[in-house]
């Protein structure tokens, strides 16, 4: 039998009820927990929103600025594109204005480069037969020329100049048994020289002596290229034959001008132009050689020629003393004359030695040319001649050639296309075999550049 | 012979230039030895026919150009 007393069930009541405050303290906490992890898993949430969104926003910005770098190396890539075209429209119209590449202005010292390349085809028949030769033209071959001049003021100018001939398979050294000559190098020019419009020139160094050149003034445009005095240069290699065999006699034995002393090491004095074209010059050379010339529109070796009423006019005598064996002195001289309207021009020329034996030998020569223009690009010109020479060399009695020639310019890219058919006969003294007459046929171009 | 011929051209071209006096007689214009490099244009070197490789100007015309450059443009309305 079981008791309860009132002191026992309040004990009770009072355990009881800690008992459920103890139990229900920690539930209490829980929700607290739960709310507070609630709140920063919200704020958490926001963040990483925020965050993403500031993510995006800096890959779009990175974005625009790759962009804007692109767009900026375009715009420096066209802005080169630009500075390009236009340096090259300035050089472009530099040069349209015919101004030079480097500077511009007026020059006080100057050094350029020019040249000319001049080459061939002939057609050649000897009597034996017939055939092509391929050459650098001796009338006028390909060559480069180096110049330095210097304005010193008071009309003075002081200048420096060399000139190379480079020309492989010269035509005077080409022939029937060489048709490969190989290579040609020439030290034309190498001089300095110093100018004024009162005292004159003065050059000293290798170059023309004064009386170069003076059985050759002329003033028609198939000179330049092929026809002149010089008959033989285009051929001077080739050997007359006796129908079977090679004489060893060359065209350039048996033609030539008697131009003076050429180009030799030498001091050259020319005088100032007196009166509307008239000067005198002197030489003396290497080798025990002296000259002196008087030309008319000389012109220091321009050829421009004195205008007389609708008459051009240039000339030119020259006394040489050669050092050559048996050889007094040599004579030479030409002259030309150009009707400007019509374009026709007669030129004429001679030249000789005075020598020790009977016989001195001579040269003469006469052309008529026509200078005319057909063309917009360029002019034309043609020409007719006729040489004579006598006792030109040993064996040689007398020779004859004649011939015909036309040039074509093409003013604006210094071109000129020339062809010539010339015929050769000679005689020789007796004891010589006899010689067959020589035909030859040119083509040919010369370019300047 | 040759010497005729030699002495007979040189008179005549003596003469030629007596015979011209009281004729107006003026140096040509235009370069004509046509056998020497040509003045004019070239292929590969334009209308001057040479490569200028070095051109040092007057010390006068780069003043002139200078002042030049500083000096306004003039009214077109003068």
């Amino acid at each position: 039998m079981t008791t309860t007393t009132p002191g026992r069930s309040a004990t009770l009541c009072t355990a009881l009820a800690l008992a459920l405050t103890v139990s229900a303290a920690p539930a209490h906490a829980q929700t607290a927990t739960d709310e507070r992890v609630n709140a920063l898993e919200q704020q958490l949430n926001q963040v990483l929103q925020q965050l993403q969104a500031i993510q995006r926003e800096l890959e779009e910005t990175r974005a625009e600025a790759q962009r804007a770098q692109d767009t900026a190396q375009e715009a420096q890539e066209q802005a080169e594109g630009v500075r390009q075209l236009q340096g090259q429209g300035a050089v472009a119209q530099r040069n349209a204005d015919g101004e030079p590449l480097v500077t511009s202005g007026e020059p006080r010292v100057k050094l350029s480069i020019s040249g000319q390349i001049n080459r061939a085809v002939n057609l050649a028949n000897d009597g034996e037969g017939t055939d092509a030769f391929f050459v650098d033209n001796d009338t006028s071959n390909s060559r480069v020329r180096f110049e330095g001049t210097g304005d010193l003021g008071d009309g003075t100018t002081l200048g420096t100049r060399i000139e190379l001939a480079v020309s492989p398979n010269n035509s005077f050294d080409v022939s029937q048994d060489n048709e490969e000559s190989g290579d040609f190098f020439d030290q034309r020019k190498v001089e300095v020289f110093a100018r004024n419009d009162s005292y004159g020139q003065l050059s000293f160094g290798k170059g023309n002596m004064a009386s170069e050149d003076t059985a050759e003034y002329d003033l028609s445009l198939v000179a330049g290229p092929i026809m002149y005095s010089g008959v033989s240069d285009i051929v001077g290699g080739l050997q007359f034959t006796d129908g079977s065999d090679l004489t060893g006699i060359t065209l350039g034995d048996a033609f030539t001008n008697f131009d003076g002393n050429g180009r030799r090491d030498r001091v050259l004095y020319d005088s100032p132009v007196f009166g509307p074209g008239l000067q005198v010059s002197g030489a003396a050379a290497a080798g025990d050689r002296y000259d002196l010339a008087i030309t008319w529109g000389g012109d220091y070796g321009d050829w421009t020629g004195v205008e007389i009423g609708d008459f051009l006019t240039l000339g030119a005598v020259a006394i040489s003393d050669t050092n050559a064996d048996d050889v007094d002195f040599r004579l030479s001289s030409s002259g030309s004359i150009l009707h400007m309207p019509t374009g026709l021009s007669l030129t004429l020329s001679a030249g000789m030695d005075q020598t020790d034996g009977d016989e001195n030998p001579y040269n003469l020569y006469g052309k008529v040319a026509w200078d005319t223009q057909f063309f917009d690009f360029g002019p034309t010109g043609f020409g007719v001649d006729l040489t004579r020479g006598n006792n030109v060399c040993a064996q040689c009695d007398e020779g004859y050639s004649a011939g015909i020639a036309a040039v074509q310019l093409v003013e604006d890219w210094g071109l000129e296309f020339y062809s010539q058919y010339r015929w050769f006969t000679l005689d020789t003294e007796a004891g010589v075999p006899g010689t067959d007459d020589l035909h030859v046929f040119t083509l040919g171009s010369r370019a300047k550049f | 012979m040759g010497r005729l011929a030699c002495t007979a051209t040189a008179l005549l071209v003596g003469l030629a230039i007596a015979g011209c006096g009281g004729i107006e007689m003026k140096p040509g214009d235009q370069v004509r030895n046509y056998r020497e490099i040509r003045p004019g244009p070239g292929v590969l070197t334009g209308r001057d026919g040479e490569f200028v490789i070095l051109r040092i100007e007057k010390e006068d015309s780069l003043d002139d150009q200078a002042v030049q450059e500083e000096q306004p443009s003039p009214d077109p309305t003068d």
